[in-house]
């Protein structure tokens, strides 16, 4: 009887490891996309025939010669420099008293405080590189001892032993929630008298203070924090604790404050605890902290510029209102989930973007304009911070475009030459300090707010940017004369009421150059005539005339009423993105007109049964004229290799003759994207690989092939790009990770993040450029140019209007059509219209009722018709196949091309499946364009290289693979065989038993 | 009764253990998977299946529904798991899309007591489960 039990026990056993390995292979293959992109395995490889003369097939060529080893060392040591430089011209200094920086050359003796310089920021949750965690990062504590700082010791290795963590985003098992909240700071008490005597003696030249702020993807920053009830953006109690401990202790000689944050803070304890200066760092990724210690050292001079406004109460922003956690739900949510045929989370939660036009400085300045010259009730108490009346000192902090440098520059403004079409504008920069150093300029226009715009609620901002450059750099004494070519349609406002086009409003126009944004605004109200304006501070300011310009224009509706990109007429896409199409008199837009009657309040509406039937989404019904499936010619294999597609036009008649190689299922296996797709061997089509930025494109270099398997960079947030003001750098960093790519065979890259700063609480604010569409407009163009001049497809994320993390997924967006066409959907227009991007990935959120992914507005009317983009538009990660994202057929239907991270091909399956099951041409009609818009990305791409015509796309079997289906055949026989045994011993005890009886 | 587990050995005891553990499994499961998208028939089948054999087998004793047991505890776990990779994603990574992360505690917990009833069933396949 015992060998019975162990047959049994051992064929138990055998079974449970043969189900692990048939379920864990049947999921590793749904994955396997995934599985081979982390392991490093390219499933195609190509092979070139032997007698054919291939020529160059090098399509796309490397700045740095043939990809090899060598130059891979090249190119990681220029990425690691470039790095290091976007820091350097990207950190801003926001105060600098008494020339505290940069540190003398006896300041070296230093004491690093706040938790974070053991814990540094180097990027927040999301996407893109890893490498700022392996060997080849340089933290905080090794780039300033690098730097010859001699560093207190016992304090930094306390902070390093310490339990103390600042919120990651990771998920706690413990509290059971997806992020351990905690600012990450130490109390008061962590410094005992062992460590305040640390810092008694010795290193007391300078305390070096780092505070950190952060949130990530799906990770809005706290409005009101669970320990505290403040603004995550606000100084916590710890941290006033640490200042004033340091200020008490007398010790040092300065203090210098370091913000490692992807976010604007709030900043009015600046002026207390004695802080000699403060140098916003963003989050330096993984050689940024570098450029910090040679900042702090002298070695370079900031030229750093805020691309937000800094406010006082960062609670102030109008579209905080129903923004971010402010977010309200239906009225009627019971009545909506019981009709709901998706998620709770998908359709419960709406934004209403009452504050229209006004984010951010649009807001502040515009608001300050008016106060200044009396009108629109500026001065009233609603949306005032102190709850008397609204007073820009007790609002704004630091305003749009402020930044500070270790010398002085004076800047003219020499000429204005408007044109047609361009308004030139060159401007003299003089270094007058006696330091070395570069200077931004910031170009302004105010465009007319007349009687037309009040009557058809075009609204406009007393001030925005046109236009920006950098100098080079400057010594002292030293001119530099920089010309700007700006572009006189971002003076055009969308007037959504009327004309319902792009218009040039009736009246006097200004050009003018600032400092930043208030300044340059101040300039425009001395050019008027104005008197009462105040600085950043609140002290009477007087402008300067000089640097403004002013012309004239009278009203055109016919300019821009065309389409510059493609000649269509422009029009209203989005009027049901409006709550009052739905629910009339919902809300009340935010107007310059009157601030006190239209400040924004919560707006609560219910929606109605036609709303909800939007909201459920699954919009697809096989048109009644849609022809046979037999109408395309399917799997007519005529040898043509996807290469041979290079270069050709898209509407080139060969693409359709290629296309007809395909079958169904091949055509609907493109659509399931998995960073990436696998090869379709019998069409040439190789496999791909896709990256995911914006800070790298996130992959592991490919040791065999070039000696070295470290993370491609991790360079500096995106935040700190921009505030490099340097379009040089910003074209920069887009070739350079073009390049990057190139090595991981990376036919395309997520990036750049295009989406806004609408509150500063967005949880991505750090991989986003800016509050403002121009400077995201005007900072997309140059790096997806980069990006897009090696043959790799910059793919800018996510169009639109995906500004908040907060309930991302499926959240309903109303706006007016002007703040949306001057505002979220800028950016993009720079990026796909204006730079050429051939790919884009959508956002998560709805237009209205109608997710992104679904809405023909955005996909085909505004992307494809009016900014004639060509390429491939993909959603966001569909991964859990479920809800409003599974909404396959629609959104193919209407122009969406590939479902991004569907491991499992559930779109391939519903689409392939519905074709074939109603004999609907209509939808293969839409499978081939999608799949002409993805491939002839590909075939333009720089994985073309090395393929000719005569080349052989072969599959490649991933080594898992097999050894999975060895380990299934051997617990399978194991499990047969255990079995058997135990039939075969089970008998003989029946045959024992029944001898014995 | 006590004629009954007269004759039982450790073996008998393991399997009704694990038919607890496969009661707790069933109950948490369903209470915890409509909620959260998590509902799928093959795993709800594995967990009744497999509790029903190991109350066959108090009352009847056989190898093949040892086997049986431990095959459909074995599913349901698995199915369970490779379900829930998406969640596991999201940990990893320190975001929430794929999955849902904030789910992961519970997955782990239920997963966990389907691992113990499979460890057990397997147990009692190499113990006597009655006097000889």
């Amino acid at each position: 009887m015992g060998r019975t039990r162990i047959w049994t026990g051992l064929t138990s056993l055998f079974s449970f490891f043969l189900v692990v390995v048939i379920i864990g292979m049947n999921c590793m293959m749904s994955y396997s996309g995934t599985i081979n992109s982390a392991l490093g395995i390219a499933t195609s490889k190509v092979v070139n025939g032997k007698d054919a003369d291939a020529g160059d097939t090098e399509y796309f060529k490397s700045e740095y010669g043939e990809l090899n080893a060598e130059n891979l060392q090249k190119l990681i040591a220029d990425t690691y420099k470039q790095s290091v430089t976007e820091e350097e011209e990207g950190a801003v200094l926001l105060k600098n008293d008494n020339n505290a920086l940069p540190l003398t050359a006896d300041e070296t003796s230093v004491t690093l405080f706040g938790h974070a310089v053991a814990q540094p920021l180097y990027k927040a949750a999301s996407a893109g590189s890893k490498g700022y965690k392996g060997e080849h990062n340089i933290d905080l504590y090794s780039a300033f001892a690098n730097a010859g700082f001699q560093i207190n010791d016992a304090l930094y290795d306390a902070y390093a032993g310490s339990a103390t963590t600042r919120g990651t985003g990771a998920y706690d098992f413990v509290s059971g929630t997806s992020s351990i909240w905690s600012m990450g700071e130490e109390d008061i008490s962590f410094y005992t008298e062992d460590l305040r005597a640390s810092w008694s003696d010795n290193y007391n030249d300078v305390a070096i203070v780092m505070l950190a702020r952060e949130g990530g993807e799906g990770m809005e920053l706290a409005q009101q924090t669970p320990d505290e009830g403040i603004s995550q953006l606000a100084l916590t109690q710890k941290e006033k604790d640490l200042l004033q401990m340091i200020k008490d202790s007398k010790k040092f000689d300065k203090t210098i404050v370091l913000l490692n944050s992807g976010w604007a803070m709030e900043m009015e304890w600046l002026d207390k605890y004695d802080i000699d200066a403060c140098l916003w760092i963003g989050a330096p990724g993984q050689r940024g902290f570098e450029g910090v210690a040679n900042i702090l050292k002298g070695e370079a001079n900031p030229s750093g510029r805020l691309t937000d406004t800094y406010a006082v109460n960062s609670m102030s922003a109008p579209a905080l209102v129903n923004g971010s956690f402010n977010n309200q739900a239906w009225t009627n949510l019971d009545e909506v989930l019981a009709a709901s045929t998706v998620e709770e989370g998908d359709l419960s939660y709406y934004n209403v973007q009452a504050e229209g036009i006004y984010i951010g400085y649009k807001y502040y300045e515009t608001r300050y304009e008016d106060v200044v010259l009396g009108q629109g009730n500026a001065a009233s108490k609603p949306g005032s911070s102190t709850g008397q009346v609204w007073n820009y000192a007790d609002e704004v902090r630091y305003p749009f475009g402020y930044g500070l440098s270790y010398t002085t520059f004076e800047q003219t403004l020499d000429s204005v030459e408007v044109g047609e079409d361009t308004i030139t504008v060159t401007a003299t920069v003089t270094n007058t300090g006696n330091k070395a150093g570069k200077s931004v300029v910031e170009v302004y226009a105010q465009t007319p707010y007349g009687a037309y715009e009040k009557e058809n609620l075009v609204e406009k901002s007393s001030i925005q940017l046109l236009d920006f450059g950098k100098t080079g750099m400057l010594e002292p004494g030293a001119s530099e004369t920089l010309t700007f070519e700006c572009d006189k349609y971002l003076l055009a406002s969308y007037d959504y009421v009327k004309e319902k086009g792009y218009i040039l409003s009736e009246g006097d126009y200004y050009i003018s150059i600032g400092e930043h944004a208030h300044d340059a605004l101040n300039h425009i109200l001395a050019a008027k005539g104005a008197v009462g304006m105040t600085d950043i501070d609140g002290t009477a300011a007087d402008g300067d005339a000089g640097k403004a310009y002013r012309f004239h224009e009278s009203f055109d509706n016919t300019k821009y009423k065309l389409s510059a990109y493609t000649g269509i007429e422009v029009t209203n896409q989005f009027d049901d993105c409006d709550i009052n199409y739905w629910v009339d008199g919902a809300v009340t837009y935010l107007s310059r007109n009157d601030w006190e009657a239209t400040y924004p309040t919560p707006v609560q509406v219910a929606a109605n049964a036609e709303m909800i039937e939007l909201l459920n989404g699954f919009y697809y019904e096989k048109p009644e004229d849609a022809p046979s499936i037999d109408a395309y010619i399917q799997g007519d294999n005529q040898q043509i290799p996807l290469v041979a597609m290079y270069g050709l036009d898209y509407d080139d008649p060969q693409w359709e003759t290629y296309l007809n190689q395909y079958t169904i299922e091949e055509l609907a296996s493109l659509t399931a994207d998995n960073f990436g797709t696998a090869e379709v061997a019998s069409t040439g089509k190789p496999a791909v690989i896709a990256g995911d930025g914006p800070d790298g494109p996130g992959g592991t270099f490919n040791k065999d092939k070039y000696g070295d398997d470290r993370n491609d960079t991790c360079f500096p947030c995106e935040l700190i790009l921009a505030s490099t003001f340097n379009k040089d750098l910003m074209l920069r960093r887009g070739e350079l990770m073009g390049e990057e790519a190139m090595y991981l065979g990376m036919a395309q890259v997520w990036m750049p993040g295009a989406n806004l700063h609408r509150t500063p609480f967005s949880g991505r604010n750090f991989e986003y450029y800016s509050e403002d569409a121009i400077m995201t407009y005007l900072c997309t163009i140059p790096e997806v140019v980069g990006i897009e001049s090696k043959g790799v497809h910059a793919g800018p994320k996510h169009l639109v209007g995906n500004d908040q993390e907060n309930n991302r997924e499926g959240i309903s967006c109303f706006f007016t059509e002007q703040a949306f066409r001057e505002g979220a959907l800028r950016g993009f227009e720079g990026a796909l219209a204006k730079a050429g991007a051939q790919t884009v990935m959508q956002g998560f959120n709805r237009l209205g009722l109608v997710w992104c992914s679904v809405s023909e507005a955005l996909t085909t009317d505004i992307t494809v018709n009016e900014w004639g983009f060509v390429g491939q538009q993909e959603t966001d990660a569909v991964a859990k196949g479920t809800g409003y994202k599974a909404d396959y057929l629609t959104a193919l239907s209407i122009g969406t091309d590939t479902f991004c991270l569907d491991f499992a091909g559930a779109s391939s399956r519903a689409i392939a499946g519905a074709i074939k099951e109603q004999n609907d041409g209509y939808l293969l009609g839409k499978l081939r364009e999608a799949t002409h818009d993805y491939l002839y990305t590909v075939a333009n791409s720089s994985v073309m290289n090395g393929y000719s015509t005569d080349s052989k796309v072969v599959s490649v079997t991933p080594w898992w693979q097999p050894a999975m289906y060895t380990a299934i055949g051997v617990f399978a026989i194991l499990s047969l065989l255990s079995l058997f045994m135990l039939i075969q011993t089970e008998r003989k005890n029946i045959i024992k038993t029944e001898k014995e009886d | 009764m006590k004629e009954l587990l007269a004759k039982k050995t450790i073996g008998y005891y393991i399997v009704i253990l694990a038919g607890i553990l496969g009661l707790v499994s069933v109950i948490r499961f369903l209470l915890w998977a409509p909620n959260h998208g998590g509902m799928d028939g093959i795993i709800v089948v594995g967990l009744v299946l497999g509790l029903g054999i190991d109350i066959l087998l108090i009352f009847k004793d056989n190898n093949y529904f040892v086997i049986l047991a431990t095959i459909c505890y074995s599913v349901a776990v698995m199915q369970l798991l490779t379900n829930s990779v998406g969640s596991f994603v999201d940990v990893l990574q320190g975001i929430n899309m794929f999955g849902d992360a904030s789910q992961v505690g519970s997955i782990v917990s239920i997963s966990v007591v389907i691992l113990v009833c499979v460890l057990l069933s397997v147990l009692a396949g190499f113990f006597k489960r009655i006097k000889e």
